[in-house]
């Protein structure tokens, strides 16, 4: 027994799996329970046709994926998604440039920063509201326009069909603009200064500096913001939900699995939509991952 | 201290320790055997936060001093609920999500009586019944009409509500031209709820308390000369005359109360409970805001109104104290004054009614009652609503989409949407009904 002890005492590749197993159980446990068994719930109640509170339900097979991959009416939202990834090519673009600009000399570097980063700390229902008095009849955006005589182009921002979608997607612009501001900000910063310092000397420009050392060093970054952005495009959700419900043309496939499950009591149903945005989500990323593969 | 006295001070400290702890085990075992506790789930958060329930609550303990009541109010409550339902842990009493099937109603809840007992003393005793046994009592009675600012109508040189579409359109005209920055109707498109409550005139303007239980079976409810796209077509028809709010997509729930109250809308479509939070705004709310028939007459000439039942009180099926539960069921129903609080219809047939609702009954309104559905049909209105995903009396959904294509905001035409919820409820009736 002492020396079993002893044993112990000095045995740290044993002490260290101990500790790593201690350390992790808490989460991995949390996982388990919180993501993966919901998961594995959710496959199987979109193979029923429960209606969320029934003590019975019945197996119906494929009938759910038959019905979310033939009915126009499920899959037709995803053209509300091209609205927010056209929205979300831009603000990568404008993430990117703020993030070069300040990663060289500017006055009050940290004060910008942030001002960049300061909306995606904001509440996504916060959000919403404060862009549904931005938008609204007589509100912030006209009464912007109306100081600059602009009145002709006053619209009902959100109530036109023409420009709602924009309207909400350019909300998720300046909602998320941050988040992949800081994501390249950190990778352009990981470059050792002292090459810049190398290439001034040989007499290279910013725009080269940028296209073959800064860019080379956040590419990696820049597709891991491509894949974020194009699956938040396709599960864009609490902004137009607290906007708009959903309706006149905004709905999105999230809004419509939601109001499956719980307007309409086919949770079976809904369970097989998010099934299908999970696959969907899987696909994008790993076509993503491919092609960055082949490049290197 | 010497040894002695120690000893003393330990043996008095010991006697009083055996003593309280006598008394406390009395106590204790006096508790057990007569107080109960019960657990109330309810949605209105607005009465756990200003403790009304706890007012309601105390008035209760007075003739009930062994039951203690715990509220709790769930935000979200129909989504929430659902949730919960689904272990057995969803408190003593409660409201009865409108979600739940009747048939699996006696899976959940305790039946509380016959219909064709009850419905002599009760109103709304049709809302839960399955087979003729009523698993939830109405917290309260709720009539379907609209709430109109008489003040409005007046200035616009209406004395008396209309009662045709016609004439309702020419009065929200005659409000616009005459009264400046006044909304003649406000739709209240962003708050969802609201716009469901063009659904539940139905009853109302056929004055037939059969008609829900024909429809359900019907094809084509939504044509043009049936009653619901006579319905339908008035609110399109004020949308594309420019007579509701200026930007529906973000109309304001709470500021249209206030704005009704201050004479700046003329009419809105709300079940009766509005009326008590709309009239609680201002002082001369009270004299201007009423409720009114919906503007629309039945064949026979006579204008209705139909009435039905606001949220349930149902007793859990897993409750360990199921008759202090039911006690506190028929205490609410019978004796609290929860309906009155709410200007609504109480549930109990003897009760004095609001009197905004007495002046409707005295207008020559009839109070019309939906007929119970067949036996074994309980559920299918549901079925069929669910299946064809138009959300007839449950959702915003459609009536969103004819206020859009009315103001503009769409290109669909009121009969393409018509034609589309026919479509869609004619297959929910060819799978549903057999």
């Amino acid at each position: 027994m002492q020396s079993a002890i002893e044993k112990f005492k000095t045995n740290y590749r044993l002490q260290r799996r101990i500790i790593v197993v201690l350390f992790t159980i808490v989460p991995v446990a949390l996982l388990l329970v919180f993501s993966y068994l919901p998961l594995v719930k959710m496959i199987q109640y979109s193979f029923t046709d429960w209606d969320g509170i029934s003590a019975n339900s019945h197996f119906v097979g494929l009938q759910n994926y038959k019905t979310v991959l033939t009915n126009p009416q499920y899959i037709q939202v995803f053209k509300v998604s091209l609205y927010y990834f056209a929205v979300a090519i831009l603000q990568l673009a404008l993430a990117m440039l703020l993030a070069v600009v300040l990663s060289y000399k500017v006055k009050f570097p940290n004060l910008w920063k942030g001002l960049v980063f300061f909306p995606y700390l904001v509440n996504g229902v916060a959000i919403g509201f404060i862009f549904l008095y931005f938008y609204k009849q007589n509100g912030t955006l006209d009464t912007i326009l109306n100081f600059f005589h602009l009145d002709s182009w006053i619209k009902l921002w959100l109530g036109n069909r023409s420009t709602n979608n924009w309207a909400i997607a350019m909300t998720s612009l300046w909602r998320y603009t941050g988040y992949n501001f800081l994501l390249f900000f950190g990778a352009i910063q990981s470059v050792d200064p002292e090459i810049y310092e190398a290439a001034d000397m040989d007499g290279a420009n910013k725009w080269q500096q940028f296209r073959y050392i800064m860019f080379p060093a956040i590419r990696e970054i820049f597709l891991v913001n491509v894949i974020l952005s194009v699956s938040g495009c396709l599960s864009a959700f609490d902004t137009p939900y607290i906007m708009t419900n959903g309706a006149n043309g905004t709905s999105t496939f999230v809004i419509q699995t939601i109001n499956t499950a719980f307007k309409f009591n086919k949770l079976g149903l809904a369970s097989a939509m998010a099934i299908v945005l999970l696959i969907i989500i899987i696909i994008v990323t790993v076509i993503q991952r491919l092609a960055t593969r082949e490049k290197d | 201290m010497d040894k002695g006295k120690f000893k003393a001070a330990l043996k008095c400290a010991a006697g009083f320790a055996a003593i309280t702890a006598f008394a406390v085990g009395l106590t204790g075992c006096g508790k057990s055997s007569n107080k109960q506790t019960i657990t109330f789930i309810n949605q209105r958060t607005d009465l756990k936060q200003d403790g009304t329930w706890d007012k309601y609550i105390k008035e209760f303990q007075k003739s009930h001093p062994n039951i203690e009541v715990k509220v709790q109010a769930l935000n979200d409550y129909a989504t929430n609920m659902k949730t919960r339902m689904n272990s057995s842990n969803y408190g003593d009493v409660f409201m009865l999500p409108d979600s739940v099937n009747a048939k699996d109603y006696s899976h959940f809840v305790e039946p509380l009586g016959k219909v064709n007992k009850l419905e002599k003393k009760y109103y709304g005793m049709t809302a839960k019944q399955y087979k003729g046994t009523v698993y939830g009592m109405p917290s309260m009675i709720n009539a379907n009409g609209v709430v109109a600012n008489m003040e409005v109508f007046r200035k616009a040189g209406y004395k008396i509500f209309p009662k045709t579409p016609k004439t309702f359109i020419a009065a929200l005209k005659a409000i616009k031209a005459k009264e400046k920055g006044v909304t003649p109707l406000y739709t209240n498109y962003h708050s969802g709820f609201a716009l469901s409550n063009w659904d539940s005139q139905t009853v109302g303007v056929t004055g037939n308390p059969n008609y829900l239980n024909e429809m359900m079976k019907m094809k084509n409810p939504f044509a043009p000369g049936k009653p619901m796209n006579s319905v339908y077509n008035i609110l399109y028809t004020a949308c594309k005359d420019k007579l509701v709010e200026g930007d529906p997509t973000t109309s304001d729930w709470e500021q249209s109360k206030q704005d009704m109250a201050d004479n700046k809308i003329g009419v809105m479509v709300l079940g009766s409970w509005a009326l008590e939070q709309i009239q609680a705004k201002s002082k001369a709310a009270k004299k201007n805001i009423q409720y009114e028939a919906f503007p629309m007459t039945a064949k026979n000439g006579k204008q209705y109104v139909s009435i039905g039942a606001d949220y349930s009180l149902a007793v859990s099926k897993h409750s360990k104290n199921k008759k202090a539960a039911k006690e506190f069921v028929d205490w609410f129903v019978n004796k609290s004054s929860y309906a009155r609080d709410n200007g609504a219809i109480p549930t109990l047939k003897s009760a004095k009614w609001p009197a905004a609702m007495q002046s409707l009954k005295a207008a020559g309104v009839g109070i019309l009652q939906n007929t119970p559905a067949p036996k074994g049909e309980e559920d299918l209105l549901q079925r069929v609503n669910n299946d064809a995903e138009i959300g007839f009396q449950t959702t915003e959904d459609y009536k969103q989409k004819i206020v859009d294509a009315g103001v503009g905001n769409n290109k669909e035409s009121f009969a393409a949407i018509m034609n589309e919820m026919n479509r869609k409820w004619n297959k929910a009736v060819d799978k549903e009904v057999k």
